[in-house]
């Protein structure tokens, strides 16, 4: 499964965004028109290899596919053109050095006061005080992304806690500004109860998809949730009384949704010794081709699957993806030549602690002696 | 035959995230720790578990709160874990009886602190990570817990809250923001109240997330004002306290503070400062690293800060640290503020830093004060739980009435030299006397020789030296003033050495002094042979002295008598190099060793009746060797001699004795750094069954004990550093109270320490995530990201609950986090319970380290480690990951390694411990990381084939197996490796692999991918060729990072361990049908790796951030 997440894309608002990286391809593709051709590229190459090595023999690679490919970069090189009504709003909590075109604003995302700054910010004629209780965007934007992570403690729980809230922070900001059929993509942990939260994006998005990066060297839990077609439950209005994430306004949601669309195991196989059901609803599934037997498995906990529950939950499809990566990070790949890296767009982002150090360095005889 | 799989958790070492002490009526003080669901509970005088108990069944307790029995009523837990709360009663609790949970409750939201109400005991506030006071109320009767109200001003996203209770109806909450913004609230509860809440203060200054918030009593400061105060600690490595106290004006402009269109992030707008805020009344810098929390000393209310005007704070880092500070209010604001003129102002001093945990979070910490005495606990990452008593200074000590009595750990003073009485001759023009040589000769008594040639005898009391001068002959009066050495001969004897080549003796039950030989020249050292001398009289008959005489190598060896220190004769020593200078020397079995200042060692034998030197050994670095000491015996030992030597270099070692008749010769059987040095001074083994080592020296400017064996300081004295005259005389066991005195700036300083300053509630295991487990002959071995290795001993457990894990060795040699461990499948330890084998671990970059492993014989029951190779391939790029090895030992004791590398290549290496590593084969995939190699010629352990024929399975990032023979290249020394069969499984990225033979000629490869999904191959073992394909879609819901398989009958049990933190037991069929048999909550989060123990029953190590093990119902 590959996205292209800019597809239709001309209105963007970009969470998390310091220091500022995928807000500078935001800007080259969107303002600039650049087709961002550089993991199609990539993924060729390490293709080629594989072909090289046999590794795909099922899919040689002939003369023409190769001129085929070669015809549509130069074809994505030609469409090069910039999009009409662009909007980029950039929001970190860190300062993101100004981009051409790009609105830049520092904000806490998770703080109520966030709301009516990106409001404004998509639309000047925005008056918190008018459209005192709709938090409803006038002029809606295509795709919302948050790359935001925490400061990880290293205590896993509280960092996927505050992870998960970052991404219902960005959700929340997206249900006031997504228009009906927009996109979000977010950073997740895969980690523990990873499953409830795909379950409760559900309730936004027709299609939800894992995906991760080919390879992410920075840590196993990290990938992106990539949310399409938004369509709020009907009278659904994001509210900042009662922000996703707080209360159990989601859980009901859920409950609901549940009732309302049963999950229905499309195989339903009973094991012949103990008479005990497999449930895990099967969701229709890109295999990757080939002749692997994908089984399911005969559950024999014996657990009762109405008190535990733990069966009705949905675990969103995994795809591995190209598009929202580069290289694969694990792999010390030689760079192909005509590989250009973006420029770094600003300066390391200063460390909450460097005043700390300046303060140390002028006080003589400090505390820590 | 159907495989039914059960599993148990027994054991469980994970993070300590809740901590909190509770003072029983009956005077007991207990500790209660949440560990991952679990409560335990600690007797701190005992330092032992009373007893555990399960408070969640999915859910780590991340805080907990105690209300005290009052009277008839029992006292209670408010327990809480992400959104769950749950009240215990406290009845009995120190009985041992374990209580049980009396209710819980699910608040809308995760819960950073709670408190119940001290006005009413039935009712609680709880504060959540969005700013709310979540009030609820505990039905008796019902056994229920109500959730009355939330109350929130505004809910943006905290890293930090706490709160107190003001009234019966007013909550004051604390919050600290991600940005770097403190907000202090009151929520009103009840009915006919007029508000909700009110904004007290906005606080701003902070430069990154508050991690941490602490509100203190209300305290009375001088002047008589009441005031409240908030410390809190962030990001931005700074801890700064705030005046909270009460005022009239409560900003009210709640309202346009969180709706108003702002900029929240950092960097706040300096032009506009935010309303309710006020600078700081104190701010420091802590920690090099960013601070989790800080606390106030005294909890409970009211606290009367009285005439000293100052305050005790601690503060705890990601360094994992716990500092402590001493607030100090400026004297002149304090009175001012009376008038309401001036805001508060003070000074924080850092009085102690605490070193006590591995890793980087002290997850939980706790402070009780009573009277003078205050303990902190802490609770680490690395699932230790500490206990430090804090600090007094000397003056702060001494300035106490009942000194001798009191409860300070250790006291440090100063000692004058007694004025010289009237008989003694006043010597004219001398410079100032100072205390040369001295040295403890019994548990409180030092000898002493002045610069003025006078002998003195002191006794120590606490905090201090009572000084007596002992009679000098005439005839000695010379030698005395020429003194070179003194040194503890025995229990009551010391022994001088003078420039005169006197040798005298110091005897203290008859307080005589006397001269037992004079030698033919300067004496410029002496060492004493008798072990345990520094203990009462050991019962040896004679004292052996080894005098130094300048230009001479070879000792002169004096035999005292061990009850009067009379001469009985002299021994021989001879064959020493002329250029050896002594530095150390023991009797160890028959033969007497020698350290020498450069590092050499020479190994003498008796011959005759002298002693001569049969071997000399190189040094291993050219640092003094400061000490040799004799491994304590025991059964086991037979007839194998052991010793240990501390050196200038950092690093203690062990040897044994090789001696036949034609050679002696020592084997370094252990070889290692502790954490401090590079001065090692000495060593000693405790008494007991189970004797510990312990070394003392220096680290930076501090005179260290250190308990290697259980890995904890037990003393740390500011003496100024290394290089200077000191005594110190250990006591039996390393708790025991103990003297320490040394010279600093011509001044004699004593030290006494009641007890340690620390203790250890429970011992702690690695303090990041366990990446790598390997198990065989009863020892498992760990690798963690926190750059060691460990080896444990198999804990033995009964039917209810296991031991705790004994570490019997570390290793930290790794720069970074380790990768993956091995143990060589061979044993060469010829008798039974006795290891002796070959463990190889890689980490970042392309680290590598052949380790050997052997039990050390005798009563000292660690493991004796020594590294043999070190991978250091030059063409090599160094960014590489060795990201998995395999190892396959040839019947030669050569290795075949075979190491996969993140940049796709496959290199097969010949290792032999005097040639090092030699290339056999590479190999180069498609240029995605490799992540798991495993030799498929040898799935029975030893190298069957010969090399011509070796085959290899990889798995990689691009999700595929792949099967590699080795070939012949013509011209080429180096052999390549061949692609035979590629076989994609997984979606992306195969995290773990296992082979197991099956039957007619096939082999299973069970994998587990990073795309959640569990994979069971089969392959044909003649071509290496698929046979089936098999893949269990979304067996987690994460990530599976281990897996461990064992084959029972026909089928396979499969583990599988997952982000989703579920430990899964599978079965597998012949024909590749999977069942899922076991499905279960485990708290280790991140695992890494899974093994299977052997044993009665086959019980199964979980390892990621912390530690389990599962029993499982398979037949062993
Ligand atoms: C991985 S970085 C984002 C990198 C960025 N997408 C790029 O391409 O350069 C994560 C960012 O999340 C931001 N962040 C974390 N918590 C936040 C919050 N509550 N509000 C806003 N930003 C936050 C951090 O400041 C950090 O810059």
């Amino acid at each position: 499964m590959e996205f292209d997440l800019f597809a239709n894309v001309s209105r963007v608002v970009d969470l998390c965004a310091a220091p500022g990286s995928w807000s500078q391809v935001l800007s080259r593709v969107l303002i600039e028109g650049e087709k961002f051709g550089r993991a199609a590229w990539q993924d060729r190459e390490a293709r080629i290899r594989q072909q090289l090595l046999a590794v795909l023999s099922d899919e040689e690679l002939s003369e023409e596919q190769k001129k085929d490919v070669e015809r549509d970069l130069a074809k994505q090189h030609a469409e090069s053109k910039p999009r009409e009504d662009v909007k980029i709003v950039s929001i970190d909590l860190q300062p993101i050095s100004p981009l051409a075109g790009i609105t830049t604003l520092r904000a806490d995302i998770t703080h109520p006061a966030t709301v009516p700054l990106l409001l404004s910010a998509l639309d000047p004629s925005y008056d918190a005080s008018k459209t005192a209780n709709t938090n409803q965007s006038s002029s809606p934007v295509d795709l919302v992304i948050c790359d935001g992570a925490p400061d990880v403690t290293g205590l896993h729980d509280l960092d996927i806690y505050v992870q998960a809230q970052l991404l219902f922070a960005a959700l929340n900001l997206a249900l006031c500004v997504l228009k009906p059929g927009g996109k979000f993509v977010a950073k997740i942990f895969r980690a523990r109860n990873v499953d409830i939260l795909y379950a409760q994006l559900k309730i936004f998005f027709e299609k939800v998809v894992v995906a991760k990066p080919r390879s992410s060297r920075a840590s196993s839990i990290e990938a992106f949730i990539v949310c399409i077609n938004f369509r709020p439950p009907p009278g659904f209005s994001a509210s900042l009384e009662e922000p996703l994430g707080v209360g159990d306004r989601l859980d009901k949601l859920l409950v609901e949704r549940q009732r309302q669309k049963p999950i229905v195991a499309q195989t339903l196989l009973q094991d012949p010794t103990r008479g005990t059901w497999d449930s895990l609803p099967v969701e229709p599934y890109d295999a990757g081709g080939e002749d692997i037997t994908e089984v399911e498995a005969f559950d024999e906990t014996g657990d009762d699957l109405e008190t535990t529950g733990k069966h009705t939950r949905w675990i969103a499809p995994f795809t591995a993806c190209g598009d929202l990566s580069a290289f694969d990070s694990d792999a010390s790949y030689r760079l192909p030549e005509d590989y250009v890296s973006l420029p770094p767009v600003q300066p390391p982002i200063a460390p909450p602690y460097k005043r700390a150090i300046q303060l140390r360095n002028t006080m003589s005889g400090g505390a820590q002696k | 035959m159907p495989v039914d799989v059960k599993l148990q958790r027994v054991l469980s070492q994970v993070p300590i995230t809740a901590l909190e002490f509770s003072d029983l009526p009956s005077g007991k003080q207990l500790v209660l720790a949440g560990q991952d669901n679990e409560i335990e509970v600690f007797d701190t005088e005992a330092r032992q578990l009373i007893c555990k108990f399960r408070i969640f069944d999915e859910q780590t307790v991340h805080g907990l709160s105690i209300l005290p029995t009052a009277g008839d009523s029992p006292g209670k837990l408010l327990i809480w874990g992400a959104k769950l709360i749950a009240i215990v009663s406290t009845d009995g609790l120190d009985t041992g009886r374990v209580p049980s949970v009396v209710a819980t409750a699910t608040a809308p939201d995760w819960i950073y602190s709670g408190a119940f109400s001290p006005y009413d005991r039935s009712r609680a506030c709880l504060v959540t990570a969005h700013n709310e006071a979540v009030l609820i109320r505990y039905e008796e009767k019902e056994g229920q817990i109500i959730l009355e109200e939330v109350i929130a001003p505004a809910r943006p996203g905290l890293y930090s809250a706490s709160l107190t209770w003001l009234a019966a109806d007013c909550v004051l909450v604390a919050a600290g923001t991600v940005f770097g913004e403190i907000l202090v609230w009151k929520a009103w509860t009840g009915v006919g109240r007029e508000r909700l809440h009110e904004l007290l203060y906005v606080l701003t200054g902070h430069e990154g997330s508050i991690f941490g918030v602490d509100i203190s009593p209300s305290y009375t400061i001088i002047g008589g004002r009441q005031v409240r105060l908030l410390a809190t600690s962030s990001d931005d490595r700074t801890i700064r306290i705030w005046d909270i106290s009460e005022k009239t004006d409560a900003i009210e402009q709640t309202n346009s503070h969180f709706s108003t269109a702002r900029e929240t992030g950092f960097g706040g707008d300096e032009a506009n400062p935010t309303l309710g805020s006020r600078p700081p009344v104190a701010l420091a810098m802590g920690h090099l690293s960013r601070i989790w929390g800080v606390k106030f000393s005294a909890a409970t209310e009211p606290g009367i800060l009285g005439t000293k005007n100052t305050l005790d704070i601690y503060s705890f880092g990601e360094d994992a640290t716990t500092q402590c500070w001493k607030m100090e209010f400026h004297a002149e604001n304090v009175t001012e503020i009376q008038e309401e003129k001036n805001i508060l102002t003070g000074t924080l001093t850092l009085r102690g830093i605490y070193p006590l945990h591995e890793g980087k979070h002290l997850w939980s910490r706790a402070v009780s004060s009573s009277g003078n005495k205050q303990v902190i606990a802490t609770g680490g990452a690395d699932s230790r739980i500490s206990l430090i008593e804090a600090h007094m200074t000397e003056s702060e000590a001494t300035s106490l009435p009942n000194f001798e009595n009191a409860s300070t750990p250790s006291v440090l003073v100063t000692v004058d030299i007694p004025k010289p009485s009237d008989e003694t001759p006043q010597p004219k023009k001398k410079r100032q006397e100072i205390i040369g040589q001295y040295d403890f000769i019994s548990d409180r008594e030092l000898v002493a020789a002045t610069s003025h040639g006078r002998l003195l005898l002191g006794t120590a009391r606490a905090a201090t030296l009572e000084w007596k001068e002992i009679q000098v002959e005439e005839v000695l009066h010379q030698d005395v003033e020429r003194t070179y050495v003194l040194k503890q001969a025995a229990h009551g004897i010391a022994v001088l050495g003078a420039t005169s080549g006197s040798v005298l003796i110091y005897h203290l039950v008859t307080d005589r002094l006397f001269r037992v030989a004079s030698l033919p020249g300067k004496i410029v050292g002496i060492t004493c042979l008798s072990t345990n001398i520094q203990r009462e009289a050991s019962g040896a008959k004679s004292l052996d002295i080894l005098v130094h005489l300048y230009g001479a190598s070879n000792p002169t060896w004096l035999k005292l008598s061990a009850t009067t220190g009379d001469l009985l004769g002299q021994v021989e020593v001879s064959g020493l190099d002329p250029k050896f200078v002594t530095a150390s020397a023991s009797t160890i079995g028959q033969f007497l060793m020698i350290g020498s200042r450069h590092g050499w060692m020479s190994v003498l034998a008796p011959v005759g009746n002298g002693y001569q030197s049969v071997c000399d050994i190189p040094p291993r670095s050219p640092d003094a060797i400061c000490a040799i000491v004799a491994l304590p015996r025991s059964q086991d030992s037979q007839d194998r001699v052991s010793f240990l030597t501390t050196g200038r270099d950092g690093k203690f070692r062990i040897y044994e004795i090789v001696h036949t008749e034609s050679v002696t010769n020592l084997e370094l059987l252990h070889e290692s750094s502790p954490p401090f040095g590079p001065m090692i001074e000495g060593a000693w083994f405790t008494d007991g069954p189970q004797p510990e080592l312990i070394l003392y020296g220096f680290r930076s400017k501090c005179f260290v004990v250190w308990n290697e064996t259980r890995r904890e300081e037990r003393a740390s004295v500011d003496c100024g550093g290394a290089h200077r005259s000191f005594s110190f005389l250990p006591g039996r066991s390393d708790r025991d109270p103990f003297f320490f005195t040394f010279t600093k700036t011509s001044t004699l300083f004593l030290y006494y320490q009641r007890r340690p300053m620390y203790a250890a509630l429970k011992t702690g295991i690695h303090g990041r995530e366990v990446r790598t487990m390997t198990s065989a002959y009863g020892l498992t071995a760990t690798g963690a990201e926190d750059t060691t290795i460990r080896i444990w001993e198999h804990p033995e457990y009964g039917t209810d609950d296991a031991k705790q894990m004994k570490c019997l060795t570390l290793i930290k040699a790794h720069q970074g986090g380790i990768q993956r461990l091995a143990w060589s499948p061979l044993n060469s330890a010829t008798d039974s319970g006795q290891v002796d084998s070959h463990l190889f671990s890689s980490a970042g970059s392309t680290e590598f380290f052949v380790w050997r492993i052997r039990s050390l014989r005798g009563g000292y029951s660690q493991l004796g480690v020594t590294c043999e190779g070190i991978f250091d391939e030059t063409d090599v790029d160094k960014d590489l990951r060795i990201m998995d090895f395999s190892v396959q030992p040839r019947q030669d004791g050569i290795f075949i390694i075979t190491m996969a590398f993140s940049n796709s290549f496959l290199s097969t290496y010949v290792f032999d411990k005097l040639d090092g590593f030699k290339v056999l084969a590479r190999g180069a995939y498609t240029g995605a990381c490799l992540t798991q190699v495993q030799p498929l010629t040898s799935l029975e352990g030893i190298i069957e084939a010969s090399e011509n024929e070796m085959a290899v399975l990889t798995a990689s990032t691009d999700g595929h197996i792949v099967t590699w023979k080795i070939r012949q290249v013509e011209n080429q020394q180096t052999k390549q490796w061949v692609l035979n069969n590629v076989t994609k499984v997984h979606q992306n990225s195969i995290k773990c692999l296992a082979l197991v033979p099956a039957s007619e000629g096939q082999f299973y490869v069970v994998t587990g991918g990073d795309d959640n999904s569990l994979g069971v191959s089969m392959l044909s073992r003649d071509i290496y060729q698929p046979v089936f394909r098999h893949v269990c879609r979304r067996a987690h819901a994460a990530a599976i990072n281990g897996l461990a398989v064992k084959r029972v009958g026909e089928s396979l049990v499969v583990f599988t361990a997952s982000n989703d933190q579920r430990l899964k037991a599978w079965t597998v069929s012949k024909d590749g049908r999977i069942c899922l048999q076991a499905d279960m909550y485990s708290g280790v989060a991140d695992p890494g790796d899974i093994e299977i123990l052997p044993g009665q029953n086959q019980s199964v190590a979980l390892g990621g951030v912390g530690l389990e093990l599962w029993k499982t119902s398979l037949p062993g």
